[in-house]
């Protein structure tokens, strides 16, 4: 969440240097030095190259067709060239990111550096606020409202800063590790303060994809949304995932690709399932439990590649779903045939 | 996948298309719709089917075997048509 918040923010300056209100669909309009680098391509033709230095005119967002958010750069120096940066669809992405499925999280490593410094004012809070499902197993995430406290140097730099409010407690757990970056000065679990360059020079690894469709999102909003009783479940939810990292732990013990194995890692990723429902409105200790929850998928995934390559076939798990027509369709009913499940997403 | 289940119809393969993103219903129908699918699309709200194969991106192939075993899974097409004529063939 940190880095996407960071990347909102980026946006969310971005709007100020014209004193917008970010959210409408100019984000910015005057002249500003971005430098917009993608490292990785996967394919994505509408992602720009290395480190362009980019004098821009204007920052506008779309959405085409599919509802996907556009950015369009327009460039200083040559007139009319409408550079064109959007969001990648999730079918792309998908697509283009699963060679590197060894990484929990498909990151599009994408920096974004604001040379000149925007001009937010002290006292003027903003909100970054996420809608829809960015990405298809994450959660919904509650809006995060921040707040410019101060202006003031810090090793020769200017800094903001920054007070965030914290959705719930939980997001303090994601703060603290990207401590550095982020330069935390204090917390009470229920704010976050800390110093934010005003030159934004800092190199911030972003999540190309779904940061972008976050921080575009931005609105400006008076309330922040304190969840209560969010520690107390965070507390149960941290201890039910040291149980679950404990069985997870035993079960990678035992002989890899064996049944028992497979056995072992089908009931905690029940369990976890049965879980996720409940809690599916505490958005944050879902994100907290996410990259464990991804490894073990990802897991579960190479064990039944494995084996399957090795001939050591596993039995296939039973289900029901309703189509599209409404009808229910058993996997068991259907043994005696040739069954190709062809898993899609719309997007 | 449209063709390939064509190919396969006869020799008694069915094709069953799962949701794995929690698309709604009516996502779901407009896919079907889009792609001219003949063959059954199933909605996951939940995506507890995805979850219980491990699914982590689309497309992706699971095969089962009349056994009821697992005899591929991954994401291409290709070398899942090889593995079912492999099988077909024996």
């Amino acid at each position: 969440m940190t880095t996407m918040a960071v990347l909102s923010m980026l946006v969310a300056l971005a709007g100020i240097v014209a004193g917008m209100e970010v959210g409408s669909e100019r984000l910015f309009e005057g002249t500003a030095q971005f430098a917009v680098s993608s490292d990785t391509h996967f394919g994505a033709s509408h992602y720009m190259g290395r480190r362009r230095q980019v004098q821009l005119r204007e920052v506008v967002i779309g959405r085409d067709e599919k509802g996907f958010r556009l950015l369009h750069f327009r460039r200083v120096q040559e007139e009319g060239d409408l550079v064109r940066f959007a969001v990648v669809p999730k079918e792309h992405l998908v697509t283009e990111v699963s060679p590197l499925l060894d990484n929990p999280i498909p990151f599009l490593p994408l920096h974004l550096w604001l040379t000149t410094p925007p001009l937010r004012r002290v006292g003027q809070s903003w909100e970054n606020k996420a809608d829809g499902q960015v990405w298809w197993f994450f959660p919904t995430p509650l809006p995060t409202r921040y707040r410019v406290v101060a202006a003031e140097t810090v090793n020769g730099r200017a800094c903001w800063v920054v007070e965030r409010t914290l959705s719930s407690p939980a997001g303090l757990m994601r703060l603290e590790r990207y401590r550095e970056r982020w330069w935390l000065r204090k917390t009470d679990g229920a704010t976050v303060r800390y110093t934010l360059d005003m030159a934004m020079r800092q190199p911030l690894p972003l999540g190309g994809s779904y940061s972008l469709e976050l921080q575009l999102d931005l609105r400006l909003r008076q309330e922040s949304q304190l969840a209560k009783g969010a520690l107390a479940k965070l507390q149960r939810a941290e201890e039910r995932l040291a149980n679950w990292q404990r069985r997870w732990t035993q079960a990678q013990r035992l002989p890899p690709e064996s049944d028992a194995a497979w056995k072992a890692m089908e009931e905690v990723v029940r369990e976890w399932r049965a879980r996720r429902g409940e809690e599916k409105d505490e958005w944050l200790i879902s994100c907290a439990l996410m990259p464990w929850w991804q490894q073990m998928i990802t897991a579960r995934q190479r064990l039944m590649e494995a084996r399957t390559q090795k001939g050591n076939l596993l039995p296939a798990p039973d289900f029901a779903l309703t189509d599209t027509d409404g009808l229910v369709h058993r996997l068991s009913d259907l043994r005696g045939n040739f069954v190709i499940l062809n898993f899609f997403g719309v997007g | 996948m449209q063709e390939l289940w064509e190919r396969y119809r006869e020799k008694g393969v069915r094709v069953l298309a799962v949701n794995a993103w929690r698309d709604s219903l009516a996502d779901c129908q407009a896919f079907r719709k889009k792609h001219g699918l003949t063959f059954p699309v199933l909605v996951d709200e939940k995506g507890s089917v995805a979850d219980q194969y491990g699914v982590t991106f689309v497309p992706y192939q699971v095969l089962i075997d009349p056994q009821g075993r697992i005899q591929f899974a991954g994401r291409s097409l290709e070398e899942m048509e090889q593995r079912l004529k492999q099988l077909i063939g024996k």
